[in-house]
């Protein structure tokens, strides 16, 4: 087997004693992520790209660092939701469902093992489909020319307005607001410079940690502050650690379920884990709450959550790595993390970077493994962090953040772009506009811009070719299917609820 | 209310994005879409999608006075220590800037004073000593020392 | 405590009278990439900054920063609005530059207004298709390119204007076809465009040799010419140039380097002593190597004088394609 050999020769690469560090290092920085309330895997990430690229890590080291902080965040995640009914992020939403209510009966200790468990098989059967499936997915990407990746696009951004937020409308300004962002600077066709205002420090266009500090850490400090009240959470007290034999098996079939839908959605473009979560957590409550026990604390309904968004994290590395195209919010930070490294992801990156590739796939299997140790034993410790007070938590996110913006380009510039994206990204969330369509709007704006001028170069300006090959039909019939579906969940419900 | 105004705001935005990008000439066209076609087509859409927003807002609150003028207050800050950066330098411009967050998430003064001084040193230690990335002295310290 | 520091100043402020007495020596070396790390200008820096090091011409390092921003139009800014008089600085430039200069994409200031240094190795276009394409030699491309201008799609990883384009739109120019009517794809970096070819999607793509060495060996492609003056040494030398093949399509990536406009002579002339110097070592010569170019060195006046004529001769190229007016 090929993939095996490949995968061999990734180990060599993850298991040298600096990646095995970075990768231990991520695991922990990314649960303490993951565990501090309104601190999620995006802001995790976001803050240690500028330190890991300023200090001239390898390309594979820093996103062995990097990933080892998304997928770790997915994991602590889990710990203030449980405990404290506050989720992390979007994702987190569904595990206090059944988390919260199992933690108040005094089953928190339990709550969090079999969270970590599912985390873990969820995560390891991803990186599973991973390591099979992104090679075949690479080979076929090629295939992919300029009409398909626009088409594609449009499926993206389909998805995300049909599936995020609870307005349509709203999700899909966001994505428009992220496109007209990275609009801005030099047109890479052309080289006519748009919305610069003759600065030159805009010639680049907007530099994307400014727009992912901007957005999520200082509008998440504005919106702290709305709702910040006490110094300290009060956590409830935490007795056993550990789960039964019996109580864990009772939920296998929720937990490989779900790890499957888990990563199947995370390979779409656009969706990620909150739409993983969600999409699992209602199956499961339809398949298995015959008793009604769901909402009130069933082992099955946080498994189930917990396993799909952490498979969702793996399967989004799929798009990103074969074509170049996010499937998360978090995968489009990375994704900025290759290209501040001039690695363009796309279909050659397989063959052309297989230490990369093959050293990330490998460090994940390793660093699931370090998360499943760190986090059951040690989950009494992460708990703590739950203890640091504001007012050291919130300043030091700030300087850091700053720090990293201004570490890029050496410029205070840019701080100023963070501030006054940071207000507006306020304003967006408490007006109900979510944030993640904004991300991967400036991500993917180049992309679809792009190729959707590169097509009409190749048909001399004929929009026929957007409609020519199998490839470009069925990604039409995919964004048709996906635009319908809310009718047809409807009509469903409607039937569901009749009968 | 407020969402119908922020409607409005994201409607003057988008005529503005869409007019500006008509402005957008080259002097060859070598590509058939050209660099002015995407912007405007966004500014088009951005503008009917507000509209739509603009037509059937969402019954929405504005935060509370306080938690505004706090909002307000923190903004403030960041300038403050965007504007300092350079001129005061890392130290002193974070410590201020650390101090004031720290109170306004009710740190007491003295826990306050503490956290801004350990948070401005340890960081500068760490970028500028360990992992050399400069930051900046200050000016005004630059200038002392000649 | 006054006085201490009045004195100290005091000192310092001889100390910096006393060393610029004395003729120039280099305190603290600096070679500015006018890119993010990584890229071409990243390599530039290096090559002279590792080999100075290596063959002790220079006793401390020489650091290596970076000022990303408009294909080093910033920089270009930087360096003559702030820092005209930093004899200590030079800044990585390239033929792509130039090009940019040519076309006035960077601001007002013009290829006079900076002091041009040397330049210490180059590139060379090649045209490249895909192993299992029906042309052979340059001159089967460029007669069915004749016959059927608009039936094949030519693609690389610059825009329009940059130097990629320029080596596609001189051979639309040798098949009789007006660059306007060629179909061009402008992708983002090589890469994609190596997988743009062989996907299918574009036919021909016009890069650079040494940087598509990597990818020769695969097989997948072949190269059928190379834009030198000459046959290249090493590896592709049983590669026809386009000269031979009896195409007059010549183009050099040359990498090299500029100071700012107030620079002294005595400084520029140390700095072009220093490099006259490093060409003729073994480390230099091995780290040119090690970085994939070939050598192409000119220093001093005579960079100066090419620099210029390239320019001159990029204008009348873009308004000939109807680049500028």
């Amino acid at each position: 087997m090929e993939v095996l050999s490949l995968l061999y020769n990734g180990f060599t690469v993850a298991l040298t004693a600096m990646n095995l560090g970075l990768a231990l290092l991520g695991a922990l920085l990314g649960t303490l992520f993951g565990a501090l309330p309104g601190l999620g895997p995006i802001n995790g990430v976001a803050l240690l790209l500028p330190i890991a690229y300023t200090i001239g890590l390898p390309p594979e080291s820093s996103l062995i660092l990097l990933a080892g902080i998304y997928y770790g965040a997915e994991y602590g995640g889990r710990i203030s939701s449980i405990l404290l009914n506050v989720p992390g992020d979007a994702g987190a939403v569904f595990t206090t469902l059944e988390g919260f209510p199992l933690s108040q009966k005094g089953l928190g200790g339990p709550a969090l093992a079999l969270s970590g468990l599912s985390s873990f098989i969820g995560s390891t059967l991803a990186v599973v489909g991973l390591t099979f499936f992104g090679p075949l997915m690479s080979k076929f990407a090629i295939s992919f020319g300029p009409p398909e990746y626009f088409v594609l696009m449009v499926f993206a951004f389909s998805t995300i307005t049909v599936l995020m937020g609870k307005r349509p409308v709203k999700s899909l300004i966001s994505v428009v607001i992220g496109l007209i962002l990275a609009v801005v600077g030099v047109d890479s066709t052309t080289g006519v410079l748009r919305y610069t205002f003759n600065e030159p420090e805009l010639y680049d266009g907007f530099e994307f940690l400014t727009v992912v500090v901007g957005f999520f850490a200082v509008s998440e400090v504005l919106l702290m502050l709305e709702h910040y009240n006490s110094d300290t959470f009060h956590l409830p007290k935490i007795e056993r650690v550990y789960i039964s034999l019996k109580e864990f098996l009772m939920c296998k079939w929720a937990i490989l379920r779900s790890a499957v839908i888990g990563f199947v959605i995370g390979v779409l473009p656009g969706t990620g884990a909150s739409i993983a979560s969600a999409v699992s957590y209602t199956l499961e409550k339809k398949l298995s709450d015959k008793e009604g026990t769901f909402g009130n604390g069933d082992y099955r309904g946080l498994a189930a959550p917990e396993s799909a968004n952490n498979a969702s994290a793996g399967g989004a590395l799929v798009p990103m790595l074969t074509l170049g195209i996010p499937g998360s919010g978090t995968t489009a930070v990375l994704l900025g993390a290759l290209m501040l490294y001039n690695i363009n992801p796309g279909p050659m990156l397989f063959t052309e970077q297989p230490k990369l590739v093959w050293g990330l796939i490998a460090s994940m299997y390793i660093g699931n493994i370090m998360l499943l140790v760190i986090n059951l034993p040690l989950v009494k410790v992460f708990t703590k962090i739950l203890q640091i007070p504001y007012w050291i938590l919130v300043p030091s996110v700030v300087v850091l953040a700053f720090v990293g913006v201004y570490s890029v380009n050496l410029s205070t510039y840019s701080l100023m772009i963070a501030i006054i994206l940071g207000v507006l990204g306020y304003i967006l969330r408490k007006l109900n506009y979510s944030m993640a369509p904004i991300i991967l709007g400036f991500v993917l704006g180049e992309i679809m811009e792009d190729n959707l001028r590169r097509a009409l170069s190749m048909s001399g300006g004929e929009f026929g070719i957007f409609f020519e090959g199998r490839i470009n039909i069925v990604l039409w019939i995919l964004v048709a299917a996906m635009l319908f579906m809310p009718i047809i969940i409807k009509i469903i419900k409607k039937k569901y609820f009749k009968s | 209310m407020i969402d119908r105004i922020f409607a409005l705001f994201l409607m003057a935005l988008a005529a503005f994005i869409g007019g500006y990008g008509l402005t957008f000439d080259v002097p060859f066209s070598y590509d058939p879409l050209g660099p002015k076609a995407f912007p405007v087509a966004l500014g088009a859409l951005l503008f009917v999608l507000s509209f739509i927003v603009f037509l059937k807002p969402a019954d929405i609150k504005a935060g509370s006075k306080s938690s505004i003028l706090r909002g307000i207050f923190f903004i403030g800050i960041l300038v403050f220590y965007q504007l300092s950066f350079n001129l005061l330098g890392f130290l002193v411009s974070t410590t201020i800037t650390v101090y004031f967050i720290a109170k306004l998430f009710k740190g007491r003064t003295l826990q306050s004073i503490i956290t801004a001084v350990c948070i401005s040193f340890s960081v500068y230690v760490i970028f500028d000593v360990i992992l050399k990335i400069p930051l900046p002295l200050g000016k005004i310290i630059e200038k002392m020392v000649g | 405590m006054g006085k201490l520091l009045r004195f100290i100043l005091a000192a310092v402020f001889m100390l910096s009278l006393s060393v610029t007495s004395f003729a120039f020596e280099l305190s603290k070396p600096l070679c500015l990439a006018p890119a993010k790390p990584g890229g071409g200008f990243d390599l530039t820096c290096r090559l002279v900054s590792n080999s100075l090091l290596a063959s002790k011409l220079i006793d401390k390092p020489m650091m290596v920063n970076f000022m990303p921003g408009g294909v080093g139009a910033v920089a270009y800014n930087h360096v003559i609005g702030q820092r005209p008089d930093d004899a200590e600085m030079i800044v990585a430039v390239s033929t792509g530059s130039a090009l940019n200069i040519s076309q006035g994409k960077f601001g007002k200031f013009t290829e006079d207004d900076v002091r041009w240094l040397a330049a210490l190795g180059a590139d060379y276009g090649a045209i490249i298709v895909r192993a299992d394409a029906k042309w052979n030699t340059l001159g089967e491309l460029i007669e069915d390119l004749k016959k059927n201008p608009k039936g094949y799609v030519l693609g690389s990883g610059g825009s329009i204007g940059s130097q990629d384009w320029f080596k596609a739109a001189l051979i639309a120019k040798e098949a009789g076809v007006n660059p306007k009517d060629m179909r061009y794809v402008a992708f983002e970096g090589g890469g994609e465009a190596l997988a743009a070819l062989l996907g299918g999607h574009i036919q021909i793509y016009p890069g650079d040799i040494a940087e598509f060495s990597g990818q020769y060996d695969s097989g997948k492609y072949k190269v059928l010419a190379v834009l030198s003056e000459e046959r290249l040494p090493g590896k592709f030398s049983n590669i026809p140039t386009a000269k031979e093949q009896g195409y007059d399509v010549v183009w050099t990536t040359w990498r090299g380097y500029y100071m700012g406009p107030k620079v002294t002579d005595e400084q520029y002339n140390y700095w072009v002593d220093l490099l006259n110097r490093l060409v003729k070592t073994d480390e230099f010569k091995k780290e040119r190597e090690a970085r994939g170019l070939y050598p192409f060195t000119k220093i001093g006046k005579e960079f100066d004088d090419f620099v210029k004529k390239d320019v001159k001769r990029f204008k009348e190229l873009a308004k000939e394609a109807g680049l500028i007016k």
